[in-house]
């Protein structure tokens, strides 16, 4: 962590205007940050337009945690010659946990972190609120799915019908 | 962040805005890609905007309990509702549907599917139909339980990265005929499967490659391999020597099957392949020095002194092994001629021979009891790597009923590593 001085650091700017300074280590975990980065070696000021500082400061907290931890896996392996699986699996044990209680939001931050992690181009937290999504579903009758999301049914009761009986077999009760 | 929360929307306005609906449709499919089938159908119910979504994902995933024939009305179903390409199909299923298969195909080769898992449980096997043979933007194929009947217009998969196949049948072409005409592989998995005769298999951008099967010898010309495991089952004398030994000639088997991975870093060995590379004559030195290799697992015979010799002849040419995993076998057979040991014989000259290896696992295969012969191989074995390996750190014992035993006897051996501890590990 000493070392982060002397690392060259990045503005990144939100959609409002607010400011956030970070290690260029942390702003490479954002693909579409890394290109232009190696496009252009000398920006250290980078605007975006399509993310408020709210979801930019939760971005930045993620790449942060999982930088970290992959600094603490390396400097792991690189003091013991080789890396120790259990602890290796502890490590990742813990990312998880730390991923899950990230993930301890609601759907409109849900949605906004989905939309930021693909515009940001990072992969990790993509798939992350990828899947909490997808969990949010599964398991779930319509009804319940329409009431976490707030989706408004406006089909009528005859084309709800028709659709039913176009793939009868995944409105039965599963065997 | 409260702040620009609560600025966000006011707290009744928010009850009807409907953020996941309004998402860009590639980032919904990829929601909807995690769901089950059945699921996945069951999204078309919540609104008009959903109501076509999952038809447009551009993956099918079919993991049913269901009977066949519902199983296969469902597939149909599914198939006939798309107007969308399908780019990835996976099913998984008990019964082998060969009364659908090929119309599925239809809809497979006329949507340019690109990764194709299919997945079929022992008893009976699934016939892939010809049209398989021409869909040519198959990226990934992962087939169990299949018979394949290759055409003669074959020409191979040109954009085939990844081949796994498990327990199939294979007419019409042989298996390395299959794999060079797929130029682009990478990865290659062949697991439960019987080839009479040779098995070649030239590739030039393999990178991983898992074999598990019987097979009666091995020719491998990939050099740009990194991983290779290796299982050979049920060795049997008489068609390895007609396979084998007899037309090797000079070259050993294996300089023939090995000599040709000038960049592997992971090797194993298992089942019977060291006795198969052990036939004929061991060579002194390999042609090959793998200076990247820094795993090897192998399981040899204890008592079987040409697969000492073919072992010891493969780590002279590891200068980098860092990680041996080691599983021995025994059988209990007093009168086996006495084996020539590791400290008596030429080996010991080559006491550089592990000067990188830093862990060493010796492996019971499970044999209820050793023979004073086997348990007198595997304590050689151990001070051997205790006084000739310099930077060793752990040896362990994995799953030995007498492992305290065997440390008690290795206790007062002079070791070369400082670092060197001895461990015991049972994974029961």
């Amino acid at each position: 962590m000493a070392r982060s001085s002397t690392e060259n650091m990045i503005t990144l700017m939100s959609s409002d205007g607010e400011e956030f300074m970070v290690t260029e280590k942390v702003a490479r975990e954002c693909t579409t940050i890394r290109n232009m980065l190696e496009d252009d070696c000398v920006i250290t000021n980078i605007p975006l337009p399509n993310v408020t500082s709210d979801i930019l400061s939760m971005v930045i907290e993620y790449c942060m945690e999982h930088v970290a931890a992959a600094e603490k896996a390396a400097a792991e392996t690189a003091e013991k010659g080789s890396s120790s699986a259990p602890a290796a699996a502890k490590a990742n044990k813990d990312l998880e946990e730390w991923d899950k209680a990230f993930m301890n939001v609601d759907v409109y931050t849900l949605c906004d972190l989905i939309l930021a992690a693909n515009y940001l181009n990072v992969s990790g937290l993509l798939d992350l609120t990828i899947q909490t999504a997808a969990n949010l579903i599964k398991g779930k009758s319509p009804e319940q799915i329409r009431k976490t999301f707030h989706i408004q049914n406006d089909l009528s009761l005859e084309e709800e019908e028709k659709i039913r009986s176009q793939t009868p077999w995944a409105f039965e009760k599963s065997e | 962040m409260l702040d620009a929360r609560a600025s966000h929307l006011d707290e009744e306005e928010s009850q009807v805005v409907d953020y996941i609906s309004n998402l860009p449709d590639d980032l919904r499919w990829e929601i909807l890609l995690k769901l089950p089938i059945r699921e996945l159908v069951r999204t078309s119910i919540l609104s008009t905007k959903w109501k076509d979504s999952w038809i447009s994902v551009p993956s099918l995933i079919f993991e049913e309990n269901s009977n066949e024939s519902r199983l296969i009305d469902m597939v149909d179903n599914v198939l006939m509702a798309r107007h969308n390409s399908i780019l990835q199909f996976k099913l998984v299923s008990k019964y082998p549907c060969n009364a659908a298969i090929s119309r599925w195909f239809f809809f497979l080769y006329a949507n340019g599917v690109k990764d194709l898992q299919l997945n079929f449980s022992d008893n009976a096997r699934c016939n892939i139909p010809f049209l398989f043979f021409s869909c040519h933007a198959l990226e990934l194929v992962n087939m169990s339980c299949c018979s394949f009947n290759v055409p003669d217009y074959f020409q191979g998969f040109k954009l085939l990265r990844t081949l796994s196949l498990q327990k199939f049948d294979l007419t019409g072409i042989s298996i390395g005929n299959l794999v060079s005409s797929c130029s682009l592989l990478e990865c290659l998995v062949l697991v439960d499967f019987v080839q009479q005769g040779y098995l070649h298999i030239v590739s030039s951008k393999l990178r991983e490659l898992q074999i598990d099967g019987d097979f009666h010898d091995l020719h491998l010309e990939t050099p740009k391999l990194v991983s290779a495991n290796i299982y050979l089952h049920s060795v049997d004398d008489q068609s390895y020597e007609l396979f084998s030994v007899a037309k090797a000639g000079n070259e050993s088997n294996l300089t023939q099957a090995l000599g040709c991975l000038h960049n592997i870093q992971k090797l194993e060995l298992d089942g019977e392949f060291m006795q198969y590379l052990a036939m004929g004559l061991a060579p002194k030195n390999l042609p090959t020095i793998f200076n990247h290799l820094t795993q090897i697992h192998i399981t040899i015979w204890a008592l079987d002194e040409n697969e000492i010799a073919t072992a010891l002849c493969l780590f002279k040419s590891v200068p980098s092994l860092k990680v041996l995993d080691i599983q021995i076998c025994d059988y209990w057979d007093e009168d086996q001629p006495q084996v020539q040991t590791l400290q008596r014989s030429e080996s010991t000259k080559y006491c550089s021979l592990f000067k990188c290896l830093e862990i060493v696992n010796i492996i019971d295969e499970g044999d209820p009891e050793f023979s004073l012969r086997g348990a007198e191989f595997i304590l050689e074995f151990a001070e051997y790597m205790l006084t000739t390996a310099p930077v060793l750190q752990k040896l362990n014992f994995i799953d030995f009923e007498d492992s305290m035993g065997l440390v008690r006897k290795l206790e007062c051996i002079p070791k070369l590593s400082t670092k060197a501890e001895i461990g015991v590990i049972s994974t029961n």
